[in-house]
């Protein structure tokens, strides 16, 4: 075999195949479903992130937005341009009266989803529900309560457990390739203020609940939530105790919810997970880290790497890896669907995946309809997840040191 | 074939203004960066307003710039390029206005302005991936819009889309709506200095100012300004240069004297559009200036053909400072 034959060889078999067989429980990237039927979707709250989810449910075969709803008539009335000949709705009950949708999802204010959920699925419509799954823990609990007996699909949108990055990324982790799991370190960081500007007070109120410490759960709870499930899904275990402390360090417009926190989550065996978060500066992002004796994983939502250390073993399919260098690291991209790439030749196009997250969430969810079976998240999972994050801001704003409490979930 | 990219320093645009009680704000996006000034002196919005609002226009850029680009493999526009010409693509009322907008322009510029000029960016090298063959393709008629059924459908499988000429204008105008919505009386805004919107006053209650060139400066209160370049990217092949601005009329690339075409417009997308068909067809001046806009054409900097009924163009023997 010639040393070009036999590179070829590795990368297309050895390598992609040793990243597959390491993951079993890696879904086929592409995420193939078959619907019997059009699948009628309804779009509640459609704001930003209600209109993303609208742009990435019409790239899902079979999936058709008939219906959008928000309260918020501006907000309606853009979201009905992005879905021609959609009826629009300014109430969940009238949307769901209207016997026109088979599934809803939703992405009202963190605070609202209790009663747009729990009615979403006593209608007995498949529902995704964006996350943070609510504002408090009995929210969390109704929400889980209702999705027990509920006839439909009810995912969460913990997009962690979909992404087909960080579904790779699980695999090497749980099979062993970090060795001794030491510490866990997450951040969001995005130069944002966090508003919604309107020149109507009314309007700029209701839109900016965020900045409302009794409607919001602060950057830890809106924003960490998503991040934290990503080590419980990873390691099987959650946190039961979190300090934290945060403040208004730059925006000076009076506002009360923080701008700037940091919390450190400690689990049971002593493992501790750092997270800070911040408002004023996007350095690095959004990303979460796994350090570990053998090896560090960074995952950044599109992408991921390992960093292997210099005295972890060697397996032949890393020597053709595609690398990424970080100033005196290098990483090894994780490539999902690596085997299919590497068979065209065209491994290193699939770094970084081609969709956001909440893409892979809503075609989790899809095919879950389609197949009966269970999705990449459940409320259970979600609501714990959210309890969490609740703590976490209930630690930053008190200062104090917070049990989590998961009882009952 | 060997292609090479050079900077397009179009315009730079000057707000004549103290800029101190303006929040700016620039992100990249459309291959370009954009900047905008948000006038709080004279608008109900307080500082961290201001950014806000220009958060919300950095989200509306984003958004159109993931639905439009042809470097985004799932964008709704590479969706259309792969698909063969028998695929019937539905659009929502946001593209729907968009294909009929591109397809008002082309007929106003007489085909010098044609979003299937992808076809020709692709023929020619100017994309990656392999060149397809031009024989028997006519892109006068590139696709069929449906307004009843809200659908899109290519006449010819090798038909690519590229908005590139309208896209920057296309969103400044949607921008002009929104900060019109929010209340919001002053504002300058720029994508890649080539497409401006100027929006009320500046700082010192003038039209606000953008400079194209030595000694030639354009007031713009309330109106929209496109730049192109006909020679910003090049390409080379068997010794000859060719300008990246297709000519959809020869299916090949533009070849005139003009170097640089500048319109003034109350419509983003216009200017934009406008300015490069002048580039394309230097001809059109005389035609298009029946709109209520005005035409500027730079064989070379010292002598600009110019067509100016709105009035907004002042010409100094003396060069200006750049200030920046």
């Amino acid at each position: 075999m010639t040393e070009i034959d036999r590179r070829m060889f590795l990368t297309r078999t050895t390598g992609g195949l040793a990243a597959m067989a390491l993951v079993p429980e890696l879904k086929a990237f592409g995420g193939a479903h078959l619907l019997d039927q059009t699948l009628r979707v309804g779009v509640v709250g459609v704001g930003r992130q209600g209109r993303e989810i609208m742009g990435e449910l019409g790239k899902i075969a079979g999936v058709s937005v008939v219906a959008v709803c928000d309260v918020d008539e501006r907000r309606l009335n853009s979201g009905l341009r992005r879905a021609s000949g959609a009826k629009g709705h300014s109430s969940v009950t009238e949307l769901l009266a209207s016997g026109t949708i088979d599934a809803v999802a939703v992405a009202t204010p963190t605070h609202t989803h209790r009663e747009v959920a729990v009615e979403c699925i006593k209608a007995g419509v498949h529902v995704y529900l964006e996350c943070p799954l609510a504002h408090t823990k009995d929210d969390c609990i109704a929400i889980s309560e209702a999705a027990r007996s509920a006839p439909g699909v009810i995912a969460a949108g913990l997009q962690g457990r979909s992404n087909p990055v960080y579904q790779l990324a699980r695999g090497f982790f749980r099979s062993d390739s970090v060795r001794k799991l030491i510490s866990m370190r997450a951040q969001n960081n995005r130069k944002t203020t966090w508003i919604t500007p309107s020149n109507d007070p009314v309007r700029k109120a209701a839109l900016n609940w965020k900045l409302d410490p009794l409607r919001s759960n602060g950057l830890a709870g809106e924003w960490g939530t998503q991040q934290f499930d990503v080590f419980h899904w990873y390691t099987g275990k959650y946190p039961t105790r979190v300090v934290g402390n945060g403040g208004v360090r730059f925006y000076e417009d009076g506002r009360t919810v923080h701008d700037t926190i940091a919390c450190s989550l400690m689990f049971e065996n002593g493992e501790t997970l750092g997270y800070d978060a911040t408002l004023a500066n996007s350095y690095g992002g959004k990303h979460e880290k796994f350090f570990g004796s053998n090896a560090a994983i960074k995952l950044g939502w599109s992408h991921g790497w390992l960093f292997k250390e210099a005295d972890a073993p060697t397996q032949g399919w890393e020597v053709y890896a595609n690398r990424q260098q970080f100033h005196n690291d290098e990483g090894i991209t994780l490539i999902a669907g690596a085997t299919k790439l590497a068979e065209q030749g065209k491994l290193k196009e699939g770094v970084g995946l081609p969709n956001p997250s909440v893409y892979y969430a809503l075609e989790d969810w899809v095919a879950s309809i389609a197949s009966g079976g269970s999705p990449a998240c459940s409320i259970d999972e979600a609501a714990r997840a959210t309890v969490v994050g609740i703590s976490a801001n209930d630690a930053i704003v008190t200062g104090k040191t917070v049990d989590i409490d998961l009882g009952g979930i | 074939m060997h292609s090479t990219l050079t900077p397009a320093p179009c315009v730079h645009p000057k707000p004549e203004n103290n800029l101190d009680s303006y929040s700016p704000l620039s992100f990249e996006a459309m291959g370009c960066r954009f900047e905008m000034l948000i006038g709080s002196e004279h608008a109900s919005l307080s500082r961290a307003d201001c950014a806000a609002v220009c958060e919300q226009m950095r989200g509306l850029v984003f958004d159109w710039h993931a639905r439009l680009s042809v470097f985004e493999p799932n964008s709704i526009v590479s969706q259309f390029n792969r698909a063969n010409a028998a695929k019937e693509l539905p659009l929502d009322d946001d593209l729907f206005d968009l294909y009929s907008l591109c397809d008002r322009l082309r007929t106003r510029t007489e085909g010098a302005f044609n979003i299937a000029s992808g076809t020709l960016m692709q023929a020619h090298g100017f994309r990656e991936g392999a060149a397809r063959c031009l024989d028997g393709l006519s892109i006068e008629e590139p696709f069929v819009l449906d307004a009843t059924r809200r659908t899109i459908t290519k006449t010819d499988d090798r038909i690519m889309l590229d908005f590139g000429a309208i896209a920057k204008g296309f969103v400044l105008d949607l921008i002009r709506v929104e900060l019109d919505d929010l209340g919001v009386t002053d504002a300058f805004v720029h994508g890649g200095t080539s497409s401006v919107l100027a929006i009320g006053q500046d700082h010192n209650l003038q039209a606000w100012t953008s400079r194209i060139g030595d000694g030639i400066a354009v007031s713009l209160q309330g109106m929209a300004m496109g730049v192109s370049e006909g020679d910003s990217r090049v390409i080379s092949e068997n010794g000859r240069v060719y300008g990246h601005v297709m000519d959809p009329r020869t299916m090949c690339p533009a070849s005139n004297s003009i170097r640089r075409a500048v319109c003034v417009h109350s419509s983003a997308a216009a200017a934009d559009v406008y300015s490069t068909a002048c580039c394309v067809s230097p001809d059109l001046i005389a035609r298009l200036s029946t709109d209520p806009c005005t035409l500027i054409l730079f064989e070379d900097e010292s002598s600009p053909i110019l067509h100016d009924p709105l009035g907004v163009v002042h010409i100094s023997s003396e060069d200006h400072h750049d200030r920046d």
